[in-house]
């Protein structure tokens, strides 16, 4: 078990994270604004599919079954990580319409892509058993909205903020995931956590570098992706909305960049941002645990009737 | 007076020829085949085999259970309650039972939720895109008393290949309203061979599962 620790959750976090703490921390490197804006997002993309194929092997294009998804998604991410940070280095103004291009870009592959696999020549079907064309647009359209709208904020929040959010929110997914009892997805939400954490503490001893838009773009994707995948493929005994409201929570950040909010103090304001962030993530938590607490009772006293 | 006895008695001479002839004829008559010949022939007496008869399996009644190592140490079992298919079986054992089974993995079962989800969940099983595993015989051959290797070929995790399972037939109850009859069957596969590969490398889970299942079939006439 430990081996599995170490090889799934520990290495890759290592990886992803060392990626970014060294674009983030070394001087040479920490010029290069292009390069600091894609090791976010290209990070947690390295330490996702390190981590999908410690433990499944590496997935298939096309692939053969659904659950390779999750890797493939972590290849995407990475992707649009690099695609995503062409639309402007972080911390500069949204250079119209590069980003919208990316946005709709990356929405457009998200609806499109098990077409796209089809052409390449696997199956023709559905992300994840029991969705359809819908759930193909929904998450596409997930991806556009969801990048365009925090993309304001990635420019507003540079530095620790993201980071801590991201760690937050991935940190509670992590247990969401094991509730519905799939590993491999539990540890590519440890390892998106951990190397969110990491490039918090680089961030903070960095000079406060932005995770940039391509940074953005590959979290959306992964946040879009590993929530539904859980949700469509498992028995989670809890209720679906839950992945939706923890996936969902660093939207809250759009109402605090309100100017009313925005005369707090520095710390008042991180402070703000991530109780409220982890208010949300743990109130789905919560609904999660509870939810699984009382199957397990009702299996442990009412299961041999 | 001479001639006269002489012609009785070949009157009698006549007669009991006539008779002799008609009981030599009457020997030889349809229904009389049988005894004749087996007073010829001395090779044993063969009865004609039964006609198979097709079961369909009582849900209630069979189950599939499964072993697998786990860590290393304990051996924890398991078991798959919806299973369903048909049998196509001669009641004297004169033949090979035919097997098409399905066993529906959501009904998996191991006294823990949580390992149940695990099991069905995409770690393993993955249920929701593979529901089932189902086993079609291909034939058989005996071993014994009313046992046999069947060979078929076993679909799981979307994956099909040809297995052999020790098979007996562990009883035929008949009544005037029904009939049924009973199989156990025993065989191991290695779930790598199937794409479950998670934690066969670093043993975390053993690779080889042992399966045993009871079956029992209604007669359906």
């Amino acid at each position: 078990m430990i081996k599995t620790v170490i090889l799934s959750m520990f290495l890759p976090i290592l990886a992803g994270g060392g990626l970014v703490a060294l674009c983030w921390l070394l001087p040479p490197l920490r010029k290069w604004k292009w390069l600091s804006g894609v090791a976010f997002g290209f990070g947690l993309a390295v330490g996702g599919f390190a981590s999908f194929v410690a433990e499944n092997g590496v997935p298939p294009f096309p692939p053969t079954e659904r659950k390779q998804w999750i890797g493939l998604a972590a290849v995407l991410a990475g992707v649009f990580a690099v695609l995503g940070s062409l639309t402007g280095s972080a911390g500069k103004e949204r250079s119209w319409p590069s980003t919208e291009f990316f946005a709709v870009l990356a929405g457009v592959v998200v609806t499109c892509l098990p077409f796209i696999t089809h052409w390449a020549g696997g199956d023709l079907q559905p992300y994840f058993s029991g969705s359809g064309p819908a759930d193909q647009i929904a998450m596409g359209l997930a991806v556009t909205v969801g990048f365009l709208a925090l993309d304001r904020i990635v420019e507003a929040r540079a530095g620790a903020t993201l980071p801590l959010v991201f760690f937050i929110t991935f940190a509670g997914l992590a247990p969401i995931a094991d509730a519905a009892s799939w590993i491999t997805l539990t540890f590519l939400f440890a390892v998106a956590a951990g190397i969110s954490l990491i490039a918090a503490v680089a961030a903070r001893f960095g000079g406060s570098p932005s995770i940039g838009r391509g940074g953005l773009l590959a979290t959306v994707i992964l946040l879009v992706f590993l929530p539904t995948a859980g949700y469509r493929q498992t028995y989670g005994d809890f209720p679906w909305w839950a992945w939706g409201m923890a996936a969902a929570a660093p939207l809250i950040l759009l109402p605090l960049e309100h100017p009313w909010l925005a005369k707090l103090p520095p710390w008042g304001g991180l402070t703000l941002r991530l109780v409220l962030v982890a208010a949300i993530v743990g109130t789905a938590v919560v609904v999660v645990l509870q939810a699984g607490a009382g199957a397990d009772a009702a299996n442990d006293y009412g299961g041999f009737n | 007076m001479f001639q006269r006895r002489s012609r009785i008695v070949r009157g009698l001479l006549a007669v009991s020829l006539l008779g002799s002839v008609g009981i030599a004829a009457g020997l030889s008559a349809p229904g009389s085949n049988e005894a004749s010949a087996a007073t010829a022939n001395p090779t044993p007496v063969t009865t004609p085999a039964a006609a198979p008869l097709n079961f369909k399996l009582d849900p209630i009644h069979c189950m599939a259970l499964f072993r697998i190592h786990h860590v290393g140490a304990g051996r924890f079992w398991g078991m798959f309650d919806d299973v369903s298919g048909t049998v196509v079986y001669p009641e004297d054992g004169s033949a090979a039972p035919a097997f098409d089974v399905t066993v529906k993995v959501e009904s998996v079962h191991t006294g823990t939720e949580k390992l149940n989800r695990t099991i069905a969940g995409p770690q393993f099983f993955d249920a929701k895109e593979f529901e089932s595993i189902r086993f079609v015989s291909t034939g058989g051959t005996s071993t014994g008393d009313k046992t046999w290797d069947i060979t078929g070929d076993l679909t799981m995790h979307g994956v099909t290949k040809p297995i052999t399972a020790k098979v007996e037939c562990t009883g035929v109850a008949a009544n005037p309203v029904q009939k049924k009859a009973g199989f156990e069957a025993i065989f191991a596969v290695k779930r790598s061979d199937f794409g479950m590969n998670w934690g066969v490398k670093n043993k975390a889970l053993g690779d080889e599962v042992r399966l045993v299942v009871g079956l029992e079939g209604d007669w359906v006439r």
